[in-house]
């Protein structure tokens, strides 16, 4: 171990099995969101490929498999490079379609796609630099592969917690603890947890501490690469962040276990026992290892990152605070569903509601500026207008009943500041609408009924 | 002594095996000598699960006595949180331990809400110091097992506060008892201290190497280009600035089945559902009825997809009212409202 690494030369490969791990979970995960959701439309302003691939999951399923055999290959230690980035190409499309058909960015997947680009990028560096320095290219490589990896990560986690305070700044307080801690829990539920919820919820400035707490550890992440032992503190705070994630929201994040496991722990001291045969090629005392146990050792990571990732499948358990799917995850509705394209055919696709409601992303009405519009659960069109700092979500309902004004528009009234200029955009809105437009026969028959 | 000797290691006259052995352990008796100090000294009177149907009742005939409905009411751990409503015009009162005012009505010092629009109707405040008065004076317990020192109690009772009730063993604790938290904060902290402890002096290992020269350096340099790359683009997988929950929230939200008594139930853990009229999206009520809430959209897509995929009852059937139930916090106060979605024929 040096200063700066818990890990050796020899141990190295177990940082890449950790990340190969990450991807496999966040693979699977995100492909089986975007299959199992029943009427997803994706956001317009998704581009194209993205849409394209919610409407075919055919292609999107084969090339997350592509990308699962790639992690493989890639935690092999074979053809790293290349392997690696085909996992991170596949993992980009199912990661964007997914946030396309959600309308929604879960945080959790970033932190993978920081993991494995800091690896990727440091392999190459590592390459570069080997091939001017004397010693073994290979441990050159995989020591810039692994800080590479670090160095993303914890710069994910500064942005998660510098962007909390920028935007809200010290508002950030206990009631975002109370938000999460009163969301999440079962208010019939009467073990230990339940009991510490209720507690919490009366114990403002303990919630302050666990805000602040937050914060503080995120800010603090990039520090993981001053030296081993803040890596493996900070990694510990990260990891108990988490843990108490799980404890009082039951919100499972496995990538950030494997992460702990294959980064922070003292891996030279679990593997390097001293061999009862001598490796003849070994410079020094410290490179002597046993490989046989070495080798049982790695197999065993191995096998316990794929069981966690089929567990994180089969699991009915909440992965992802963002994930909106309506249905529980299952592994053999991949296979008893997939055939059976009927659900996303009867769906409204956005070409066919930017028929009816030619709105495009950009466009400016009433001084709005239109930010994103989708398509919600029920069939209705959310869009998001921003003026300055203010937004406003404006939903329109498609009423099959009402042939002159066959668009309803609604938007939430509450917020003060965009009371008087959402009417505005309102009846702004309402004439570029309701104009008379030829509807394709099936759209009318999927709004039958018209939504509230 | 044993504060320094967590603090100051290397100062130890031992030796450093015999060091690492038992200094960890010191630190953790420390820690957990803290928390039972703390805990103690902390110690409050509580409102325990056992009164709860008692102060229920008590505002239900408040509300029968004045004609005023109980819009809304909680419990907490060391205080109630009522509302009446007469029309648009509501009346929130908050019934604390009796030590906090001079003239307390029965158990309880009742404060009426300081942002009214108009004061509490006279009828109001005499009704509910008339139902509080019947309840006694043995509501407060200690949120220890009973077992309150006996200079606690004698503070207590200077305070006005009556003493702790004579009830069976099994009823003493509380259901909002810190007990658990203790224990968690009491791990946390355990596990921390042997960690950092643990990490002073990381014992030689095979396998080490020397750092290559500009490793920590490209590491710095491709975080700063990725940090400043994802807030030139926004998100862009791997890119994203993770703004997703930096909002500041001021409210929470859960769709729950309400039954007739007004108990509540878990809306997955109720197999049959048959309901009047159950909205598609997740923003029910809309923001207009209920006023702004803030909720996790996947947790109410997750319950309204369990009711719409469940079978109808077929006999046996109870009429549950299923509600959208809001906190809002101000401040450190929560408030509690139960906006209405719809009735639905249940079988649990």
């Amino acid at each position: 171990m040096s200063a700066l690494s818990p890990h050796g030369p020899h141990t190295r490969h177990i940082a890449r099995i950790a990340v190969a791990t990450m991807a496999c979970h966040d693979l699977v995960l995100l492909t089986n969101g975007v299959l199992g959701i029943p009427l997803g439309a994706p956001d317009w302003t998704s581009p194209a490929l993205y849409q394209w691939l919610a409407f075919h999951p055919h292609v999107l399923l084969a090339t997350s498999l592509v990308g699962l055999l790639a992690a493989g290959i890639f935690a092999a230690g074979r053809a790293p490079l290349r392997a690696g980035t085909v996992t991170l190409i596949a993992l980009h499309l199912a990661y964007e379609t997914f946030a396309g058909v959600m309308a929604t960015l879960p945080p959790e997947p970033i932190l993978t796609g920081a993991c494995l680009s800091g690896w990727l990028l440091g392999t190459v560096w590592g390459r570069g630099v080997a091939r001017r320095d004397v010693g073994d290219p290979r441990a050159v490589e995989q020591w810039f592969a692994e800080m590479g990896a670090v160095g993303l990560i914890g710069i994910t986690y500064f942005m998660a917690g510098a962007s909390k305070m920028i935007r809200s700044g010290l508002e950030w307080d206990h009631r975002v603890i109370w938000h999460l801690l009163q969301s999440l829990t079962d208010l019939t539920g009467n073990g230990p947890v339940d009991r510490l919820v209720a507690w919490l919820m009366t114990q403002p400035t303990i919630a302050v501490g666990l805000a602040a707490g937050t914060v503080l550890i995120q800010v603090a992440a990039p520090l993981m690469l001053v030296g081993r032992r803040t890596r493996q503190v900070l990694g510990t705070l990260l990891l108990a962040m988490h843990l108490s994630m799980l404890a009082l929201g039951t919100l499972v994040h496995v990538p950030i276990a494997a992460f702990a496991i294959g980064f922070l722990l003292p891996w030279p001291r679990l593997l390097g026992r001293p061999s009862t045969t001598a490796d003849p090629h070994a410079t020094a005392p410290q490179d002597v290892v046993d490989t046989q146990r070495r080798r049982a050792l790695t197999l065993q990571f191995a096998g316990v990152g794929g069981l966690l990732v089929v567990l994180a499948w089969a699991l009915p358990v909440d992965q992802w605070m963002a994930h909106r799917s309506t249905q529980p995850l299952k592994p053999w509705r991949l296979i008893r569903e997939l055939p059976d394209e009927s659900m996303r055919t009867e769906a409204l696709r956005p070409d066919e509601w930017r028929a009816i409601a030619p709105l495009k992303p950009g466009a400016a009405v009433a001084g709005w500026r239109l930010k994103s519009a989708g398509i919600g659960h029920a069939q209705e069109m959310v869009s998001l207008w921003r003026r300055g700092n203010v937004e406003l979500r404006v939903t329109v309902w498609l009423d099959a009943t009402d042939e002159a004004h066959p668009l309803r528009l609604s938007y939430d009234k509450t917020d003060p500041a965009a009371r008087a200029p959402g009417a505005k955009l309102l009846a702004a809105l309402e004439p570029i609408l309701n104009t008379p437009r030829q509807w394709p026969a099936r759209m009318k028959r999927a709004v039958a009924t018209p939504s509230p | 002594m044993l504060a320094r000797q967590c603090r100051e290691p290397n100062r130890s006259a031992m030796s450093p095996p015999q060091h690492r052995r038992w200094q960890p352990w010191l630190c953790v008796s420390l820690g957990v000598a803290i928390l039972t100090v703390g805990s103690v000294a902390g110690a409050a009177p509580v409102l325990p699960g056992s009164a709860t149907k008692r102060i229920e009742a008590a505002l239900e005939g408040t509300a029968k006595q004045t004609g005023l409905p109980l819009s809304s009411g909680k419990i907490q751990r060391d205080r109630v949180l009522a509302r009446w409503c007469d029309g648009p015009a509501c009346f929130d009162a908050t019934l604390t331990a009796p030590g906090t005012c001079s003239a307390p009505a029965g158990p309880f010092c009742v404060t009426w809400g300081q942002a009214l629009e108009a004061p509490a109707p006279q009828r109001l405040v005499t009704a509910l110091t008339a139902q509080l008065k019947t309840l006694g004076g043995s509501i407060w317990q200690q949120p220890s097992d009973g077992g309150v020192s006996k200079s606690l109690q004698r503070a207590l009772r200077q305070r006005g506060a009556p003493p702790p009730p004579k009830q069976p063993a099994a009823l003493r604790l509380p259901k909002t008892d810190a007990a658990p938290f203790q224990i968690l904060l009491g791990l946390g902290v355990l596990g921390a201290l042997a960690l950092a402890i643990g990490l002073r002096r990381p014992p030689q290992a095979p396998g080490s190497g020397p750092a290559p020269s500009g490793v920590r350096s490209f590491a710095l340099a491709s975080s700063v280009l990725f940090g400043v790359l994802s807030l030139g683009v926004h998100h862009a997988w791997p890119l994203f600035v993770m703004d997703v929950y930096s909002y500041a929230y001021t409210s929470a939200s859960q769709i729950i089945a309400l039954d007739p008594d007004g108990r509540v139930h878990n809306v997955r853990t109720i197999r049959q559902w048959r309901c009047d009229a159950l909205p598609e999206h997740d923003l029910i009520p809309s923001h207009e009825v209920c006023g702004h809430y803030d909720d996790i959209g996947s947790r109410d897509l997750f319950r309204l997809a369990h009711i719409r995929n469940a079978p109808a009852p077929s006999q046996g059937a109870r009429r549950f009212r299923l509600v959208r139930r809001v906190w809002r916090f101000e401040g450190t106060a929560i408030e509690q409202t139960d906006c209405p979605i719809t009735v639905c024929e249940v079988r649990p």
